[in-house]
């Protein structure tokens, strides 16, 4: 990594953290942001490599941090919600409607980030957990509640495709 | 949901209330009272006392203040019986660090754990500092934020492997003992400021009535440090985190490249 990726992977893992620990620490006095400064700083140097591999000016980008407010708004105040009223729904009927199964969820993203990403949206979505990834066939095994087909891209449909089109936009 | 079902639910809500009704009615035996105690009300009173600061700790974090102020003689013992046990936990593994070393490549556990860890691990870090530099503020301290600062490589050695922590982070066996050492010297130089200041007294925070010695300002700037407290707990800090950290990596060595080192 040249000097430029470096001093920029240092500014936004350093910004993260230095508005972590004024969370962390519930104050904006001076003396805590004197003392986020340095902390955040010595932390910074010794991790922004191991945070952020490569590609650092992405977390620059005014684009992606747009996608991501939309990313949180849509799912997690309003799928999200439809999802756990569902799996109450299912879980207090008298006769359990479930269908559960492990299906194979192929997806298409490169960076670490995405795929994460994607596996920690479809676990976070009420109904659907993914119990292992194959890194090199890009797929998932995703448990499902409810299966209604076993048919891969079926199940990509149903189960990430939204999700990809954020990660892609977020962070490929 | 059948009737088995429903007769458990009903019968756990009633066991529950039960146990509920046998606490608040003391069955449990006796409960501290709501009372302060003269004890407790020395301290309450004195501790913060901005008025008064004959018997003061400059420290409105009473625990703090009774930890490193009035009682940290009985602290800095603490500190040395975890270093020793520490050292102990060393020589049992009585192995080197070249010994040790295996390249490991594609080990650990699946991407997905992986990177949450690469993103969560400096935040631990963050929130166990932030725990150090108020703990004579707020709830927490020293040895709360070592502790949780040593989550942070557990977290790494559980998702990637030991070599990476060596390797990424250059925190070997012998770093870590580096940083404790650091901390405990940064310890023993604080307790023994006010001697060193010609009073006879050791691990002497604020100035009290019996010893009118040498005493830090209660604030460095905009940081409110009370005297020497957080100097105290960042160091405690220190050395608590590094030492979990030696012993998970000592604990997280392969057996059989141990037992090879050691000569079994």
């Amino acid at each position: 990594m040249n000097l430029t990726k470096r001093v920029l992977g240092f500014a936004a893992v350093f910004l993260l953290l230095f508005a972590f620990f004024l969370v962390a620490s519930a104050s904006v006095s001076p003396a805590d942001i004197a003392m986020g400064l340095i902390v955040a700083g010595i932390v910074a140097a010794f991790t922004s490599t191991m945070v952020i591999k490569e590609q650092p000016h992405k977390a620059f980008d005014v684009r992606r941090w747009f996608w991501a407010l939309v990313y949180f708004l849509y799912f997690f105040l309003v799928v999200e919600p439809l999802c756990h009223f569902d799996v109450a729904k299912r879980i207090l009927h008298p006769k359990m409607p479930i269908n559960p199964g492990i299906v194979r969820v192929p997806y298409n993203l490169k960076g670490d980030y995405a795929v994460t990403m994607l596996a920690c949206s479809i676990t976070n979505t009420p109904g659907t957990v993914v119990v292992d990834l194959d890194g090199n066939g890009r797929k998932f095994y995703v448990h499902w509640i409810d299966v209604k087909t076993m048919e891969e891209d079926e199940c990509r449909k149903a189960i990430s495709g939204a999700f990809e089109k954020y990660a892609r936009r977020m962070f490929e | 949901m059948s009737l088995k079902d429903a007769v458990l639910g009903v019968a756990m809500a009633v066991f529950l209330l039960m146990v509920s009704v046998v606490v608040v009615l003391g069955g449990t035996g006796w409960t501290p009272s709501t009372e302060i105690r003269p004890l407790a009300k020395f301290y309450l009173e004195n501790c913060f006392n901005v008025f008064n600061r004959t018997w003061w700790a400059a420290s409105p974090e009473a625990v703090t203040s009774m930890l490193w102020d009035y009682r940290g003689i009985d602290t800095y013992y603490e500190t040395s019986v975890f270093f020793l046990a520490v050292i102990g936990g060393v020589t049992i593994f009585r192995v080197t660090e070249a010994k040790l070393h295996r390249k490991m490549d594609d080990v650990g556990l699946s991407l997905i754990v992986k990177t949450t860890t690469r993103m969560v691990f400096p935040l631990v870090v963050i929130v166990s500092a932030s725990v150090a530099l108020h703990g004579n503020l707020t709830p927490g301290g020293g040895f709360q934020a070592g502790v949780i600062l040593a989550v942070g490589p557990l977290l790494l050695i559980a998702a990637f492997s030991r070599s990476f922590l060596e390797e990424n982070l250059k925190l070997s066996k012998d770093r870590c003992l580096i940083i404790r050492s650091v901390g405990l010297i940064a310890i023993a130089l604080l307790v023994a400021l006010p001697l060193m200041a010609g009073s006879l007294s050791l691990m002497q925070n604020q100035a009290k009535p019996w010893s009118q010695a040498l005493q830090l300002p209660e604030a460095v700037g905009p940081i409110w440090t009370s005297g020497t407290l957080l100097f105290f707990n960042v160091a405690e800090f220190l050395a608590v985190g590094a030492g979990f950290t030696l012993l998970f990596l000592l604990l997280s060595a392969p057996e059989e490249e141990l037992k090879r080192a050691i000569g079994l």
